[in-house]
């Protein structure tokens, strides 16, 4: 192995064993000086690499297995696919039905319930964000949207603009008595009356309004209806 | 807990640290990252039932969630990032101090996805030529032009002074 060779082999793995490599840096104290500025380099990558994830990311991961899958996984091969998909459905639809309990009554055929539950579970990390938006970030993605904050909203931890169905909306959390807040504003998912739902974790209110509706969904037992209140106040629409 | 629910949450115990800095390395956000894993293990659990050695289950992990980036990236919007805050890549390591190593870390934020990612895969992964090309469906021979193109780059930011060859 040539000193090119050599230089171009420590660029694309600086952890090369083979001999002839090894054997060309004990060999050429140029290349040999090369060799150890090299793993000096590799070592602070790694280090600059190195990162730590949340504590309880882990934690998430199992818990959010635990709530969206059946108890054992789905068996293989055709038939088994078929039974299983069988099987999927009608426990989705038992699901869907113990999920929405809008009053004791039947869940609407919309389902837009759902869909907000999915939403939140889906950005289950959302929740725990705590990003501190300022009144003028918040007034910037509600004006994006066609709607005006006529004054601040309390402690918003997170917005960010989300798609809901077929239309684009704003995704906030805010911090409730039990704990984070999810707030859907969903233009164009226009809604006849308002509605309460829940699920085994959450429960929350779907708001009718001018440009469509919004969700409220908190922890069971937060005051969702308080804060719904407060959204319908706060947000004016225009178009 | 049965076997399977085992085996995933000896996955998650195992992988989730260095797929969380993988995330992190592609998608520059914490919040971004953490989500990617998220979705990256629940896409797994869906087809846990698939046939995975213990040695491939992790390239597959890898595999699943260079897949769920590659599908969430056009949707990502740049108005949902908070302006104020500049990407993370790559996010508090060991040492979280915002000093630590800042050179280096705007460095890999800036090289092209191209030779960052298979950079990503050999540095945290610890993957060789072949699996990396495997994983990003190029051949062994462009894992290596990239890998040398991608540290080229970093040393030339942060050293900019060559280094002389003399050739033997």
């Amino acid at each position: 192995m040539n000193c090119l060779e050599f230089r171009r082999t420590l660029l694309e793995d600086p952890g090369c064993k083979t001999p002839p490599f090894l054997e060309h840096a004990q060999q050429c104290p140029v290349c040999q000086r090369e060799y150890d500025r090299a793993q000096g380099f590799e070592a602070s990558l790694r280090d600059a690499l190195r990162v730590e994830p949340p504590p309880d990311l882990a934690q998430r991961i199992l818990d959010a297995q635990h709530a969206r899958t059946p108890a054992s996984p789905a068996p293989r091969g055709r038939k088994a696919w078929a039974v299983s998909g069988a099987i999927a459905a009608t426990l989705a639809l038992a699901v869907g039905i113990a999920m929405l309990r809008p009053g004791g009554s039947e869940p609407p055929a919309d389902g837009l319930e759902a869909n907000v539950l999915h939403h939140v579970q889906d950005e289950l990390p959302h929740l725990h964000e705590v990003q501190e938006v300022s009144p003028q970030q918040l007034a910037k993605l509600i004006e994006s949207l066609g709607g005006r904050l006529k004054q601040p909203l309390q402690q918003v931890n997170f917005a960010g603009k989300c798609q809901m169905r077929r239309y684009p909306g704003a995704h906030l959390v805010l911090v409730g008595r039990k704990g984070p807040v999810t707030v859907l504003i969903m233009p164009g998912e226009r809604i006849a009356s308002l509605r309460h739902f829940s699920s085994q974790r959450f429960e929350g209110e779907l708001v009718p309004t001018d440009y469509g509706s919004f969700a409220v969904i908190g922890e069971k037992g937060e005051d969702t209806a308080s804060i719904a209140a407060t959204v319908s106040r706060d947000i004016a629409w225009s178009g | 807990m049965n076997a399977t629910e085992q085996r995933f949450a000896q996955w998650v115990d195992e992988f989730s640290h260095e797929l969380y800095g993988y995330a992190l390395g592609l998608c520059h956000t914490r919040h971004q990252a953490e989500d990617l894993v998220q979705k990256t293990y629940l896409r797994a659990w869906r087809s846990i039932d698939q046939p995975h050695e213990p040695e491939t289950a992790r390239a597959w992990l890898y595999g699943i969630l260079r897949r769920e980036h590659a599908r969430l990236h056009p949707r990502q919007r740049p108005e949902c990032r908070d302006p104020t805050h500049p990407p993370e890549i790559p996010a508090p390591g060991r040492d979280t101090r915002p000093e630590a190593h800042p050179l280096l870390r705007q460095a890999l934020a800036a090289l092209a996805v191209e030779y960052r990612e298979p950079l990503l895969l050999q540095v945290i992964g610890g993957f060789r030529y072949d699996e990396i090309g495997d994983l990003l469906g190029v051949s062994s021979s462009v894992v290596m032009t990239r890998l040398y193109r991608a540290r080229q780059r970093l040393r030339r930011i942060l050293a900019p002074e060559p280094a002389r060859v003399n050739e033997q």
